[in-house]
């Protein structure tokens, strides 16, 4: 397995977010994670990349412990993510977005920098260089020096993916990128999801609300419903598990009266 | 660029050698200078960064004691004007110290708070100088010879410059405007934003404490009322009308409010009134300043220049691509 979670326990206050999360990411793989609003999806992305730490519970990655890093320290193994709500530098260019994701791959110390040596030069050309041929893979490279605040929404997001691809990841977690998008769109999008796994070889986490969408390209589908795990399996598991129906139609009305 | 440079550095040494102008105006040009790099460095935290510090005169405070002590009582008098960059370069490598002691605490909290810590260190400096009688204490700190000329103060200048820009088109400097963009999102595209953010506040002290060192050795009589609020507010206001994270902006602002407080000089204590009232005005009407995050294309490397000139010519070849 690629990425390993067991037992995972947040509590925010009286609030227990994620409640025993078993999820597993096989190599290769393209997994879903699916649930109604305020499932705990997000936060489950956000106990993966350091940015909360579980209060129990592991994250394996690669066979190694994630918990206690520092985001950056996990970037650095190998896990990117894009946001549910985009976070691109907004007054920074497009290029200079993709740039700035090769920090941990610049490979040239602080006072190299300041000297700007024959060494800086020659990584700054190659770091341009890739990051032109991350934003062509997307469609960007026309729009390369434009504020990234600048760019269609669709477009954003492709950017949010292009910069989470720049940091070389094994896995990639996607949260919500067809959000906000008309059908065409997500058809490209499922497209577009399919062949990055293919032509970078990561790994895809993805949560999406477009069943439609999940159902057609993830292989494995774990459904999240109050921080729990109500069902895990294929598309076709998932969508005939009564637990399934019952959380996205019924239950969260019968709860709240 | 390295010609006007070279220009400029001929003309800095021919004016007080050959006295081309009046010593006062030779006296208000070194201000702006100091001045330049003063800004230029607060600009790199509170510009380029995004951060909010406002006791740059603490640093600076730091820098032109260490400066002025080690020529006073360690470098023999004779050996002064040549061991003077060495008294400097200790004067600022003090300030960044200082700077590390308050930024590992300070920059584990965000926004607000790093303020607060900064204006409070001002305040402890001032008065952890007034309460050394070694150094004069409230009395203030004389003795030094006036090492600070023109041509040193320009060399300065452009060292400043230099570091501070070929720092921020590097990878490191790009983790710092990552982090004024958004922080959450440099870390997790694998920006350690904890070491962005320490070695931007010790570089930014460091080029305070040479401006320091410079400002004791022209002024050859510093005291700690030198450094106080007024001054780094003064500072403040030097960033925030040339224009957040821009160098020429800090270029432009430092100059301009050094000429206008000259000018002024007429209104007596009212000039101090000057200041922390540009500062609300500029919050109020211009909060990005004359520059506002832009940059003029001298101050931009020229590798990066050609480069960004390829990429526009590449983009169907529209006008004004050429890449020098």
């Amino acid at each position: 397995m690629l990425l390993e979670i067991r037992d995972l326990n947040l509590r925010f206050g009286g609030l227990h977010a994620v409640r025993n999360v078993n999820l597993q990411v096989p190599e290769g793989g393209l997994v879903g994670l699916i649930g109604p609003n305020g499932a705990g999806k997000t936060t489950v992305f956000n106990l993966i990349t350091g940015v909360y730490q579980p209060d129990s519970g592991d994250i394996r990655f690669r066979g190694r412990s994630l918990v206690g890093l520092l985001p950056s320290q996990i970037v650095a193994r190998g896990v990117a993510r894009t946001f549910q709500t985009i976070r691109l530098f907004r007054d920074l260019t497009v290029l200079d977005n993709v740039r700035i994701a090769h920090y941990q791959r610049a490979r040239y110390g602080l006072w190299p920098a300041f000297l700007r040596t024959a060494r800086v030069l020659d990584r700054e050309q190659q770091i341009t260089e890739r990051s032109m041929r991350l934003l062509e893979v997307f469609d960007l490279a026309d729009l390369a020096l434009e504020p990234a605040r600048s760019l269609p929404y669709g477009a954003q997001r492709k950017l949010e993916m292009a910069r989470a691809l720049a940091t070389t990841p094994r896995l990639l977690l996607l949260d919500e990128p067809a959000a906000g998008m008309n059908p065409a769109e997500v058809g490209q999008l499922a497209e577009l999801i399919q062949n990055i796994r293919d032509r970078f070889g990561v790994t895809v986490l993805l949560i999406e609300h477009q069943m439609k969408m999940v159902m057609s390209i993830c292989e494995r589908i774990t459904v999240l419903d109050f921080g729990q795990v109500i069902a895990e399996g294929t598309p076709e598991d998932v969508r005939n598990n009564p637990r399934v129906l019952e959380a996205y139609l019924g239950r969260r009305g019968v709860a709240m009266a | 660029m390295p010609l006007a440079v070279l220009a400029g550095l001929g003309l800095a040494w021919a004016i007080p050698r050959y006295e081309l102008i009046n010593p006062y105006y030779e006296l208000v040009l070194m201000y702006i200078g100091i001045n330049i790099m003063l800004t230029v460095s607060l600009n790199l935290v509170n510009g380029h960064m995004g951060e909010f510090a406002v006791g740059h005169a603490g640093f600076m405070a730091v820098g032109a004691y260490v400066a002025s002590v080690l020529t006073v009582r360690l470098i023999p008098w004779d050996w002064g004007p040549v061991l003077f960059p060495l008294a400097l370069i200790g004067g600022g490598t003090g300030a960044g110290i200082v700077a590390l002691l308050v930024a590992i605490p300070s920059f584990r909290t965000r926004g607000d708070y790093l303020a607060i810590v900064t204006l409070a260190l001002n305040m402890i400096v001032k008065s952890v100088i007034e309460n050394i009688e070694a150094i004069g204490g409230p009395r203030g700190f004389l003795g030094m010879n006036r090492l600070t000329t023109l041509p040193w103060v320009y060399v300065w200048v452009i060292v400043t410059l230099w570091a501070i820009r070929n720092f921020i088109y590097s990878n490191p400097g790009r983790g710092v405007l990552a982090i004024r963009e958004d922080e959450v999102a440099a870390e997790l595209v694998g920006v350690r934003t904890r070491e962005v953010k320490v070695r931007a506040f010790i570089l930014s002290a460091f080029f305070a404490g040479v401006a320091g060192g410079l400002f004791a050795h022209l002024l050859q009589f510093i005291h700690p009322r030198n450094f106080d609020i007024i001054k780094s507010t003064e500072i403040l206001v030097m960033v925030y009308l040339g224009g957040i994270g821009s160098l020429m902006g800090s270029i432009l602002g430092a100059s301009i409010f050094t000429v206008l407080l000259e000018a002024l000089r007429f209104m007596g204590v009212w000039r101090m009134v000057l200041a922390p009232l540009l500062l609300v005005l500029l919050m109020i009407l211009r909060p990005t300043g004359i520059m506002g995050l832009r940059e003029w294309r001298g101050l931009i490397p020229a590798d990066e220049r050609w480069r960004l000139g390829r990429l526009r010519a590449r983009k169907g070849g529209t006008a004004g691509a050429a890449g020098d």
